[in-house]
């Protein structure tokens, strides 16, 4: 029972914490901290809100888990920012030209997109293991090499059509993502990408809390001597981590594409992968604490835009989110040290309780 | 002037190894200086080679030189704020963010109180964020990749709603960007060199001269001493004064126990917390001193002018090996290649050339050097990525829009054939409790 109480406080403690310090920071800038949250909630809580945050909450939760996939093998990908781009300008490519119906046109869309994003995320994976490279730093270079070649590939290879228009060709609805069955259409739509959404989520409990490989992963991260001492071939660890954190990452740019733009242009947005990882952090590599993360996050962006009609700073959203990234680790922190207290108070009784009675046998103490 | 004592240490990558490594020990033995110098004159003939086969002129310009050293001290500077607090064992990843906030209250007290006060600000600028890691990562214990990927997103919105508030209300400021500054700190060239102080200008003279081998060591030398801004003077001064700390003084001595093996510098009676505050807290100031550094090359804060060098500062930082040395290499080898980008393509070409022969010849004699079983493994990346190199200088023509990835490129492939041999500090991340208890 506590732990479900304690689970549960953290990302409570984190979201209030961060609200207090958004509150003080609009206090400290002139502004009213109570009607701008009651004004972002009462926006945010309408129906086309909540639908706009579901969807935009889903290329999160997949930013955040491809974070997770490569966290628990011990490596920080920060390279998703590249691969989804590359993922995204190729998924777009072959989703526009593909001559097949949508059954399969879709799927292989996907796959595409998932082996793009693999493929750049091996680079830093094969440096690592054969030049002993730190993935971070290349990583880094890679995305700001992704960025050139994205921009050359666009302007010079896939651009369709001549003059201002910098973007592929229009996808025509035989490869677009339709929308899910029984939620309407246009606006109110919810994108059938929460159905991909929950799938990776499912895959990823499954694969990482579930399965063999999973299990290897998490002793190669804890202990490479232990996991190389029982048969476990780290390298080989790494390379599979970051492939598979490089596929998910490859699916997180598709939302936009197939569902928003339509074609794979500037508007894809390009902090997808801190928001991504903030929701990581807040969910603690939990498939399902992830998802909330994410949908906080973009409900909080979502209802942030609002901000800018009632003449208060909209950047107030962007503070927030930044907020609450730290305060994740802060909340948890506080309630982890609340409950050691709580535990050590409780675990006290017990040895005075049993002292008092002696052929009670003390039960140690509690978790 | 220590831009004007080697202008050389950054023209190849094998050249300004041994060059800066001498910093470290501080009376080098005459094979040391011998060696550089070897390296300097190969390095130059090189470049005088490449700027006749590519007939690329950039390459040895002045104006390429100059900007060159202008876009390698921010980053040397923000990669030895990152050095600081991983010595003392706390990974700093908030560079970008720390940076930013030197930006925002440089472009401020710049706009208010001159270019000098902008420097200033600057530091205080890094410092706030360094306060709030430090509290967070040492007395917290929170888990510091979290703290640092957060400082660099709350930097940036703070900046933003900040600017807002205080540089929208301002006269010539709007939220991304504050009023100008106007002023510059001094800019000091070489007497007699480059015309410093009112004496000729020895060095245009002999670049204007377009002598073969004259006019190329004039544009070398004038574009690396002439009009050299005194802060970047006092951001390359900063390397050698770390170096120094680091290795020779007793507080070094403690700043390098707390990252490799904090138990025992607590068994000795030192502190562990006070060792990492101390190098958190001037690591965020130099972070915030390039940022303040940036804001005065702009004139003002601009939104988003940091463009991800705090990043690359942190690249740096691991491409050095955690070396000041190592570190001033990644940083000259990062501007050079992104000042040569900026250029036309030719001078990019030229580039291409350079570090193909310097490849090639190093996978070369790799392979020729006689130790059994690791010939094939240490020389095979160099002479492909050499080989590659050549063909890509002699057959593939280099579209002007490739040019913005060059400095990644070139660090991504010394990267490659450098290879491994990274040994970050012990006990990086690893956290101490205050006081060791025994019972």
């Amino acid at each position: 029972m506590r732990r479900v109480v304690v689970t549960a406080a953290g990302p409570v403690v984190s979201v209030l914490l961060a609200l207090a310090v958004t509150a003080l920071f609009l206090t400290v800038g002139g502004y009213s901290a109570s009607s701008a949250f009651s004004v972002m909630w009462s926006y945010g809580t309408q129906p086309a809100s909540l639908v706009a945050s579901l969807d935009s909450a889903v290329p999160l939760y997949l930013a955040a888990v491809a974070g997770a996939f490569a966290v628990r093998m011990g490596l920080f990908n920060i390279g998703v920012d590249g691969q989804y781009r590359m993922a995204a300008l190729a998924g777009a490519v072959a989703a526009a030209s593909l001559p097949f119906p949508l059954a399969v046109r879709l799927p292989l869309t996907l796959l595409i997109s998932c082996a793009v994003g693999a493929g750049w995320a091996l680079i830093p994976a094969l440096l690592k293991i054969h030049r002993g490279v730190n993935e971070v730093i290349t990583s880094i270079l890679l995305n700001a090499v992704a960025t050139t070649v994205v921009a050359v590939l666009l302007s010079g290879v896939f651009r369709s059509g001549g003059g201002q228009n910098t973007g592929t060709a229009m996808i025509d609805a035989g490869g677009l993502m339709p929308a899910l069955p029984g939620t309407g259409s246009g606006q109110g739509a919810v994108s059938s990408f929460v159905v991909v959404a929950v799938l990776v989520g499912v895959v990823y409990h499954l694969v990482v809390d579930r399965s063999l490989f999973g299990y290897g992963l998490r002793v190669a991260a804890r202990s490479p001597e232990a996991a190389e001492s029982a048969g476990i071939r780290v390298d080989r660890k790494i390379v599979q981590a970051m492939l598979v954190s490089g596929a998910v990452a490859g699916l997180v740019g598709l939302p936009h594409v197939l569902s928003v733009a339509g074609r794979f242009d500037g508007t894809l947005p390009t902090d997808l992968m801190f928001t991504g990882l903030a929701a990581t952090l807040l969910g603690r590599q939990h498939p399902i604490g992830m998802a909330l993360g994410a949908f906080v996050l973009a409900f909080v962006e979502r209802s942030s835009q609002v901000l800018g009609l009632v003449q208060l700073p909209t950047e107030v959203g962007q503070v927030f989110l930044a907020v609450v990234l730290l305060s994740s680790a802060v909340g948890y922190w506080l309630t982890e040290r609340v409950d050691q207290r709580v535990a050590l108070a409780a675990a006290v009784r017990r040895r005075l309780r049993a002292a008092r009675t002696p052929d009670a046998a003390p039960t140690g103490g509690a978790s | 002037m220590s831009t004007g004592t080697d202008p050389l240490a950054a023209v190849t990558p094998s050249g300004a190894g041994p060059a800066r490594a001498s910093v470290d020990r501080l009376r080098p033995s005459a094979r040391h200086v011998r060696a550089a110098l070897r390296w300097a004159l190969l390095g130059l003939g090189l470049l005088i080679l490449a700027r006749y086969l590519a007939d690329a002129p950039g390459i040895t310009a002045s104006a390429t030189w100059g900007s060159a050293l202008r876009l390698t001290v921010p980053i040397a500077v923000v990669a030895m704020g990152g050095l600081l607090s991983e010595r003392s064992g706390v990974i700093n990843v908030g560079l970008e963010g720390m940076m930013i906030g030197g930006t925002w209250t440089a472009g401020l007290l710049g706009a208010v109180a001159g270019p000098w006060a902008a420097l200033v600000g600057g530091v205080a600028g890094g410092l706030v964020f360094g306060v709030l890691m430090a509290v967070l990562c040492i007395e917290m214990g929170i888990n510091q990749l979290i703290v640092g990927v957060s400082i660099n997103v709350i930097a940036a919105a703070v900046a933003r709603f900040a600017s807002d508030i205080v540089f929208s209300g301002m006269d010539g400021g709007t939220i991304a960007r504050s009023p100008r500054i106007g002023a510059d700190v001094p800019h000091l060239s070489l007497p007699f060199v480059s015309g410093g102080l009112g004496t000729p200008d020895l060095s245009r003279t002999m670049e204007a001269s377009e002598l073969p081998v004259v006019a190329q060591v004039g544009g070398l030398v004038g574009g690396l001493t002439r009009d050299v801004s005194l802060a970047a003077v006092i951001g390359l001064l900063i390397i050698p004064v770390v170096a120094w700390v680091l290795w020779k003084t007793p507080f070094g001595l403690r700043w390098r126990a707390a990252g490799e093996e904090p138990a025992a510098l607590q068994a000795l009676g030192g502190s562990v917390h006070r060792t990492r505050w101390i190098a958190v807290l001037v690591g965020s100031g130099l972070a915030g001193f390039a940022g303040g550094y940036l804001t005065l090359i702009s004139q003002g804060y601009i939104e988003n002018q940091t463009a991800g060098r705090g990043f690359i500062g942190l690249a740096t930082l691991i491409f050095g090996n955690w070396t000041p040395s190592g570190v001033f290499f990644g940083a000259a080898l990062f501007g050079v290649s992104d000042a040569v980008g900026i250029g036309r393509p030719e001078t990019l070409r030229a580039l291409v050339l350079v570090l193909a022969v310097v490849f090639t010849a190093l996978g070369l004699l790799r392979l020729r050097r006689t130790v059994p079983g690791r010939k094939l493994r240490e020389g095979l990346p160099p002479l492909v990525v050499g080989v590659v190199l050549l063909v890509v200088f002699v057959a593939v023509p280099l579209p002007a829009a490739v040019s913005s990835a060059t400095p990644y490129v070139v660090t991504l492939a010394v990267l490659v054939v450098a290879g491994t041999r990274m040994r970050p500090p012990a006990a990086l991340g690893r956290l101490v409790p205050r006081r060791t208890r025994r019972s």
